[in-house]
């Protein structure tokens, strides 16, 4: 932890409003952005990052002085989309939601159709995997959060969090690879 | 976000949607997070965390503890006065 998050943290501990107007300065687009491709879906992420943030605010006081900010705050909101989840599920009519999320595609009208096409196939893909492989590859490969980090946020042991994370690269390159398959074979021109 | 250092995986990864939050609708729950900061600063709020967290358990699990010794005595009572 460097000494502005040490800081940071102790006028946290100290409920200082500048020290926590800073942490969200710092940290809220990391958090908006994991939350909204962790759900592919923007309105489910504006409620979550609100309530993570709200958690944030209430237990801004209870924090110890070897808090990691990032790994803190990345570990509410994770812990918010699990819960949600877990109400999600028992309600029957968003199961369907559940087992497969939807994704809201918003490509950016300034890419070229190639290119809005692959992030759709991305996308895609990567709503397939399982919440538990979209958050690590999100936490390390997107957001770059040392292994010591992610394994306090999933709540895992380091060499477990390496396992994870090869078994969640190995399922979206599977993934990727099956639906460029089945993009080759519905490709306008394909040989019959 | 970190750059993709040339690994192919996080270079697709870059792909996801990333749409940044409305500035509003980040000032807005920054008010609401600092009025919940402020208000749970309070004395009274640090009791009722108190209270919540720590007594309320604990006068739950003594009364838990007493209506099973009182159970078993009265038990032990019934038991003795039959024989």
């Amino acid at each position: 932890m460097g000494a502005e998050d040490a800081e940071l943290v102790a006028r946290l501990r100290r409920r200082d409003k500048t020290a926590f107007d800073d942490v969200y300065a710092l940290y809220h687009p990391r958090i908006f952005r994991f939350l909204q491709r962790l759900t592919g879906s923007r309105q489910l992420a504006e409620d979550l990052f609100q309530d993570t943030w709200l958690a944030a605010a209430r237990h801004a006081g209870d924090v110890t002085e070897d808090t990691e900010l990032g790994a803190w705050l990345f570990t509410i909101a994770r812990n918010r989309y699990r819960s949600h989840r877990r109400w999600a599920f028992l309600d029957f009519t968003q199961r369907e939601r559940l087992t497969h999320e939807p994704v809201d595609h918003a490509p950016s009208p300034d890419r070229s159709a190639e290119a809005r096409a692959e992030a759709a196939a991305v996308t895609e893909a990567f709503a397939r995997l399982a919440p538990a492989h979209r958050e690590i590859l999100l936490l390390v490969v997107v957001e770059g959060l040392e292994t010591a980090q992610v394994a306090t946020v999933l709540g895992l042991k380091p060499d477990a969090v390496r396992q994870r994370l090869s078994r969640a690269r190995a399922e979206l390159a599977a993934t990727l690879e099956t639906e460029n398959a089945v993009a080759r074979v519905l490709a306008p021109g394909a040989s019959r | 976000m970190i750059p993709p250092n040339g690994d192919p995986l996080a270079t697709k990864l870059a792909l996801l949607p990333d749409d940044p939050l409305d500035p509003r609708a980040a000032s807005r729950v920054l008010r609401h997070a600092r009025a919940v900061l402020v208000d749970e600063g309070r004395p009274a709020a640090r009791l009722l965390r108190v209270w919540t967290g720590v007594l309320l358990p604990a006068v739950l699990v003594a009364c838990a503890l007493f209506y099973t010794w009182g159970a078993f005595r009265t038990l032990r009572e019934i038991y003795v006065a039959s024989r």
